[in-house]
């Protein structure tokens, strides 16, 4: 019986990890590292956002793509040398093979990568690895994920990186 | 002179009756009461804010242009342990209470974590924002309206300097 019911709580937990966002192997292993920054948004603060009033129609798809979030998860680290390291170490902890890539971005001074999970024609994550030469950061975005306003989003929070995914909503659309 | 005095009296005692604290905050005034170097703080929003406006904080002025009352409570870390209690049993005190975590922000070693408990009337809403450092803790609780765009901005602002 014991057995039984040990099995039954591993399955439980087991399923339970799997629908954890993609970054959070990353986040265990790092949440108590001080060296880090860990940024973490509820669907509470999203929630926030559904039947606010706006001033234009720009703004009201807006308000309408994040009122559909469940959450954000950001990690990051600066000014450190092991960001290269830490870059390298994101693919073999983010279980990239359920992800499709989205584009990456090169430029002298940092590398960055974005991921997506969709299924029937609905993302439902966005994750964002980033590598420089002294900065690190993984982001992990997550609940019903409208491409177009991510870069939007990203303006209205300051998240670096984000305004790279402006216009792929429309490229996607055509491919 | 003797009136403007007493009318400002009279303007605080009604808004501070008005918002009644929540049982969280009054579990950490009661529990801390008399500890050394903890220190209590009630004013009224629009007190808050020329406060604020004085101080320069001008941003933090605009984040609560629609709160009405704000409560402050900072608590050294080592009045915790004489009292045998921790960050962490209170968080759990706070979720019992219906406050909801909204975000959270840790940054060298800071722990920065936003309650919120919604009323049917968002303008009466109340905030609960931990500030947990490496030799104290801050509460805050704040009764009114804050605008989700200003949270959301100042949750990753506040991690990247």
């Amino acid at each position: 019986m014991k057995k039984i019911i040990a099995l039954v709580v591993f399955v439980i937990a087991a399923g339970s990890a799997s629908a954890q966002d993609a970054i959070s192997k990353f986040f265990n292993k790092y949440q108590n590292d001080e060296s880090f920054t860990q940024v973490n948004i509820s669907g509470k603060m999203f929630n926030l956002f559904t039947n606010m009033e706006a001033e234009s129609k720009e703004d009201q798809e807006v308000l309408q793509a994040i009122s559909k979030l469940k959450g954000l998860r950001i990690l990051m680290k600066e000014n450190t040398s092991d960001a290269k390291s830490l870059y390298k170490e994101a693919f073999n902890l983010i279980p990239i093979k359920e992800f499709e890539e989205l584009m990456s971005v090169r430029d002298k001074d940092k590398d960055m990568k974005f991921y997506i999970k969709e299924s029937s024609g609905k993302i439902s994550e966005l994750v964002m690895v980033m590598g420089g030469m002294d900065d690190f950061m993984v982001m992990s975005l997550f609940g019903e994920i409208d491409l177009k306003q991510v870069s939007r989003i990203g303006k209205k929070m300051d998240v670096k990186g984000l305004e790279n995914l402006n216009n792929i909503g429309d490229q996607k659309k055509k491919n | 002179m003797k009136s403007v005095l007493t009318t400002l009296t009279v303007i605080f005692l009604v808004t501070s009756g008005v918002f009644a604290q929540s049982e969280s905050f009054h579990l950490l005034e009661n529990k801390f009461k008399g500890s050394e170097n903890v220190h209590a703080l009630s004013l009224s929003g629009f007190l808050s804010r020329i406060v604020l406006r004085c101080a320069g904080e001008h941003d933090f002025r605009k984040a609560v242009k629609q709160v009405k009352h704000i409560r402050i409570i900072n608590i050294p870390k080592s009045a915790f342990e004489a009292e045998q209690v921790t960050v962490h049993g209170f968080k759990k005190v706070l979720k019992k209470d219906s406050f909801e975590e909204v975000l959270s922000v840790r940054d060298h070693g800071d722990d920065v974590t936003l309650y919120m408990k919604s009323e049917s009337n968002r303008k009466n809403s109340s905030y609960f924002l931990l500030v947990e450092e490496e030799s104290e803790v801050v509460a805050i609780e704040l009764h009114g309206y804050i605008d989700p765009n200003v949270m959301l901005k100042s949750s990753y602002l506040s991690s990247n300097h």
